[in-house]
């Protein structure tokens, strides 16, 4: 590790002064479970690190009727994943977040910046971007909302701006006869990386039919995708057996793989088609409660 | 009161009928209180006043020559103490040593010399300059300020690729060499091992039946947890002092005295406590640069590894290429067997070789067999030992056909393997007869035991398929120098000293040997490991050798010991030693049992009077070898649609000759186990097409995790070594050997498919699922091609060839990815 600059402001808009104040060529710490290994044994080198450990104001996990889930980006995924609200409203948050790391890793580790190291396997992505998650991020000029599915740029790179940091993940009211789910395949059981993960949300009319669905697919393209074709296969029909077999098969032409040491193309493509399918069976299991 | 109670037997022979006090018991790791509380001190531990911390440059290319180096802005940091490339190391060794400068001595391609890439970098990540500064945050600014320019080279990663004649040279001096000469034109091929008994192609062409494969394992790393560190200090006296983290001080020692050419009473190390070694620590990595720069900078110098240097610059363990054909009768035995086996030794020479073959037919009586093994470079990492070198790879080749021959003839996996196992008296590939030894045993004990004779059960995963499989394995057995004394203190207690590294809780199976002895209570025998100027030499720890050769020295020493305090007893006595017994530390006169001194009043008076303190001694050279023998069941599950493959029980039987502490052992064997799951499941090196290694980390480099090891029950079957003392046999090795052959077995059948290539999880277990519906045999298919080999002066050797295809499954792993390679340019 080379020698930078260590900032530990007290308050959300001293940190965005810093930033403002020192310019190109810092980063932000959360948790450090991603930059930090990246500095020690990546190559990674900032001129400074804003670090938001003794940011008070960063921490919150709430939930408002009307306002929905907030999720302040210093949150650990153990904050997360224990919250009560969010176990009850918001499973498939839990679900992948539980799977980031080791226990050891989601007690530092947040869903911040889980997000904002832009990995295209990171597994709280899908999930968000499924449940149409708005993004609060702050500089020093004040706050701005942005999709989350508009953040992702490419691998490592998101629409942050010079100067800005995320501050707070906003997850909308669930919604009844919803469902979702997230899977991965992961060469090993846990403390693992997504080879290729699914998630699936999918709300059903009264008539049954399913009248929104969300399929994003991760790591396999530089970000998450949505499934498109998949999703508009599903819109306005009864889920049945064949029909979600139809979904998965074109989630698999919406995939853009590479091969890498994680896997080939063409097997990525044979996981996306197994994970479509097995997360819309979940999903809609779950919306018909 | 009974007049005399006779001394228990004090020969070392194995079968007598003692009954062991503490020998057998599931006694606690005496260091056990030190490494959870974190006081036991690791490799990095120690510092020294001034200490500066030392770096080195990874060559960002696997292939290239090193047209300049500009270390000017490296060298005017403040904060610099010490720059050192190739080139500078004869001179910095002349000036130690006071010899003249013998740069060519380094253009040998040794690993071992070129500690520095020396005129061409041979693989990607290869130290190149190496840096000492007052901290680790200059050192690595000093390192980014260094201008390397190199003129890449073509590059050769794949070891079948790197035996063809237009195949790029790794290494321009290396020349074949076979048992009947060497070479005279240089070759990727560094050496051709032939061995054969009998006529192969007659037996196999009368065979029944026979089977042949082509199997592959990955380059695969030892994974121990500690990173290598090392602190070296020079003083003005000339001499040097090494804190490391080794698996043999003395071998460190000697090393350096080698490579520095100097005397070893110059040299005094300390192995540090060991987070694992597995091998890989036997071999000296950091210790010459490190001492190199102490000596430049004129300050000690700290220096340890990241885990990406680990991956990509220590030794791993080589990867394989192993065509195997077995020929049988119908009813199962083995007549005649062939074998090639291509070993990827990296960028230098050595670590291919024999071990495979002895370990892959050993446990068999093959009546005729041949094996030609070629030790091929390629631009990775030199490799080097890993837990029973080779036995692995050998054995997933030869026990994955047996299962295919099993399979072919309806039988068993265990009638097969008892129909040819060994016995005593059985000669093994390079024709060692085989002393007692328990395989049969081994096999037997899985036959009889609940999970093989009970149905197999199904996956309570809806879609899962669960399977089970058999392999066995062996490992020779490991013997050389161990020397050890046991000191008895005024209370009648007692300290051994060693100078042998303790890598697997060693030093608690010592101390219950020295207790059995000296017929005290174990909490009364404390064991020290001072460093090379203070401890007696051993050889260093490896080869399952400690408990079989340090524990005959330390059997040895504690029985001097009490020979002694009996002679100092008889002086107190004022009898004939002859007269005097002893048990459980109590020495009375024969004539007259109330005339008592404890151990304690004798070690007391001996300390001022009579022939004084008593140090008992002993020392062993070389014990004749105790192969041990295991025989795995290993139950998975398989999920279909994705290749996931879950080990979900693994019962390992395993002959230890006698277990001191059987809870050592089954800790040996259940991380033998584990170790073999990463082999056959998820661990390998992935290289790209220009030789860079793609997953230098331990997220893409992936061990198991405790959430990956199964439930490993261990079946100790005590068959007693004739040498060495109470039977004992060496646990360590052998335990890895037969798991990533029993796994590959229990994945077939689950769901019939044949995966060759290791690691299997995932992508290979699809391929082999759906080669298994579509008819494709890709077992059948020989992916290599061999060809005549010219070694210049010999007769080229015969491959085992039959219908030679191009390579068809070959995957390409090498595409862009998300994770930033390491920025090291």
């Amino acid at each position: 590790m080379r020698a930078f600059a260590y900032h530990a402001p007290a308050s959300l808009a001293e940190a965005v002064a810093i930033l403002r104040r020192e310019g190109p060529g810092g980063r932000v710490l959360a948790g450090g479970t991603d930059l930090l290994v990246q500095m020690k044994e990546r190559g990674t080198v900032p001129r400074y690190v804003v670090s938001l450990r003794a940011v008070a104001d960063l921490s919150h996990v709430t939930f408002q009727t009307g306002r929905g889930l907030v999720i302040g980006s210093r949150a650990s995924l153990t904050d997360v994943i224990t919250n009560r609200v969010v176990r009850e409203r918001y499973p498939i948050i839990v679900e992948s977040a539980g799977l980031v790391g080791s226990h050891q890793i989601q007690n530092l580790g947040t869903v911040g910046g889980n997000i904002c190291n832009a990995s295209p396997s990171a597994d709280t992505a899908p999930p968000l971007i499924a449940l149409s998650a708005i993004l609060r991020l702050h500089s020093n000029q004040g706050p701005r909302e942005l999709p989350i599915a508009e953040f992702f740029i490419g691998p490592g790179r998101t629409a942050l701006e010079e100067g800005e940091l995320l501050a707070e993940i906003i997850v909308p009211d669930p919604q009844p006869h919803s469902g979702g789910s997230y899977e991965r395949y992961t060469p090993r059981q846990e403390m693992d990386i997504a080879v290729a993960s699914a998630a699936s949300f999918v709300i059903l009319a009264p008539d049954g039919t399913v009248s929104h669905a969300k399929i994003i697919l991760g790591a396999v393209g530089p970000t998450p995708l949505h499934a498109r074709t998949a999703e508009a296969i599903l819109i306005g029909k009864i889920p049945s057996g064949d029909l979600i077999e139809a979904a998965a098969s074109a989630a698999v032409s919406d995939a853009r793989p590479i091969s890498d040491q994680r896997g080939s193309e063409s097997y990525r493509r044979h996981l996306i088609n197994v994970l479509t399918r097995r997360t819309l069976n979940r999903a809609i299991e779950s919306a018909r409660g | 009161m009974t007049t005399t109670e006779l001394p228990r037997t004090v020969t070392e022979a194995p079968t007598d009928m003692v009954t062991h006090v503490v020998i057998g018991q599931r006694v606690a790791k005496i260091e056990g209180v030190d490494k959870v509380t974190g006081k036991a001190l690791y490799g990095a531990d120690t510092s020294r006043p001034g200490m500066l911390w030392g770096k080195m440059l990874p060559s960002p290319h696997a292939h290239a020559i090193i047209t300049s180096i500009d270390l000017s802005a490296a060298r005017a940091l403040p904060g610099v103490f010490a720059v050192i490339t190739g080139a500078d190391l004869p001179g910095i060794v002349a000036k130690i040593s006071d010899t003249d400068p013998t740069p060519e001595e380094f253009d040998t391609p040794s690993r071992g010399k070129q500690i520095l890439a020396w005129k061409k970098v041979v693989f990607f990540g290869q130290p190149v300059v190496a840096v000492a500064a007052v901290t680790p945050a200059i050192a690595e600014e000093a390192l980014a300020l260094i201008k390397v320019v190199y003129e890449p080279l073509p590059v050769v990663v794949d070891p079948e690729a790197a035996m063809r004649p237009d195949a790029p040279l790794v290494q321009n001096a290396v020349f074949t060499e076979t048992f009947s000469g060497k070479a005279t034109t240089p070759s990727n091929i560094a050496k051709v091992t032939e061995l054969s008994r009998g006529n192969v192609d007659e037996a196999i062409a009368n065979a029944e039946v026979t089977v042949s494969g082509t199997f592959r394992t990955a380059m695969v790393h030892q994974g121990y947890i500690e990173p290598q560190a090392c602190l070296a200090e020079y003083s003005a006296d000339g001499r040097f002092t090494i804190w490391t983290s080794t698996q043999g001080q003395f071998g460190v020692r000697g090393g350096l005295s080698g490579f520095l050419k100097i005397p070893p009473r110059r040299i005094r190390v300390t192995a540090s406590e060991i987070g694992g070694g597995f091998g890989a620590k036997g071999a000296m990595t950091l210790e010459p640069i490190c001492t190199l720069l102490a000596y430049s900078a004129g300050r000690p110098v700290k220096m340890q590894l990241t885990r990406s240097e680990v991956l990509r610059a220590t030794r791993p363990a080589p990867d394989a290429v192993m065509h195997v054909t077995l020929g049988a009768r119908t009813d199962g035995t083995l007549l005649g067997a062939r074998a090639a086996f291509i070993w990827d030794v990296g960028a230098y020479p050595g670590g291919g070789s024999v071990g495979g073959i002895n370990c892959g037919f050993g446990p068999y009586i093959v009546p005729a067999y041949s094996y030609d093994g070629y030790d091929v470079l390629t631009n990775r990492p030199s490799t080097g030992a890993y837990r029973a070198p080779n036995g692995p790879q050998g054995a997933f080749a030869v026990e994955s056909a047996l299962d295919m021959l099993a399979g072919k003839l309806g039988i068993s996996p265990i009638t097969l393997r008892l129909r040819n196992a060994v016995r005593e008296g059985d000669r093994n590939p390079s024709d060692v007869p085989y002393p007692r030894i328990g395989f049969r045993e081994t096999l037997e004990a899985i036959e009889n035991h609940p999970v093989w004779a009970s149905p197999k059960a199904t996956s309570s995963r809806p879609g899962w398929l669960r399977g089970r499989g058999v392999a066995c394995g062996l490992w020779g057995g490991g013997v050389g120098t161990s020397m050890a004394h046991v000191n008895i203190g005024e209370d009648g207690s007692a300290v051994i000293v060693t100078g042998a590294v303790d890598l697997a809780g060693t030093r608690t199976t010592m101390a219950q040997i020295a207790a059995e002895e000296l017929q005290i209570p174990f909490e009364r025998v404390n064991i020290v490991q001072p460093d090379t100027d203070t401890a007696p030499f051993n050889n260093p720890t490896g080869g399952s050798r400690i408990t079989y050769s340090l524990g005959t020295a330390v059997y040895r020493a504690a029985i001097d010991a009490r020979t002694k305090l009996k002679q100092r007893a008889s002086q107190q006595f004022r009898c004939p030693a002859d007269e005097v017994d002893y048990r459980d530390g109590v020495f009375w006169v024969r004539s007259d049992p109330y005339v008592r001194l404890t151990i304690g009043q004798v070690a007391r008076s001996a300390a001022g009077s009579g022939d004084g303190p008593v140090v008992g001694t002993g020392e062993v050279t070389h014990l004749l070898r105790a192969p041990a023998f295991a025989t795995q069941l290993v139950e998975v599950e398989v999920d279909p649609e994705t290749g996931a493959v879950q080990v979900v029980n693994v019962v390992a039987a395993q002959d230890v000759g006698r277990a001191i502490n059987p809870t050592a052992c089954e800790g040996q064997i259940q991380g033998g186990v584990v170790q073999g799951i990463g082999w056959a499941l998820t661990e390998g090196y992935v290289y790209d097409e220009q030789g860079r290694l793609r997953n230098p980390g331990l997220l893409d480099y992936r061990m198991p995790t405790a959430l990956d090891a199964p439930n490993i029950e261990c079946v100790l079957v005590e068959v007693p070594a004739i040498d060495g003392p109470y039977g004992v046999r060496g646990v360590g090795e052998v335990p890895i050997v037969p798991t990533p052959a029993a796994v590959a077995n229990a994945v077939f059948d689950a769901c019939a498919g044949r995966v060759t290539s290791l690691p299997l999880s995932g992508e290979p277990v699809i391929v082999a699922i759906s080669d298994a519906r579509t008819g494709v045999d890709r077992s059948q298919m020989v992916t290599f091609n061999l060809g005549p080999i010219s070694t210049g002066n010999s007769s080229a050797p015969e491959a085992s060839v039959e219908e030679p295809k191009l390579a068809t499954e070959v995957e390409d792993y090498c595409a862009e990815d998300d994770v930033a390679e390491p920025e090291i340019e």
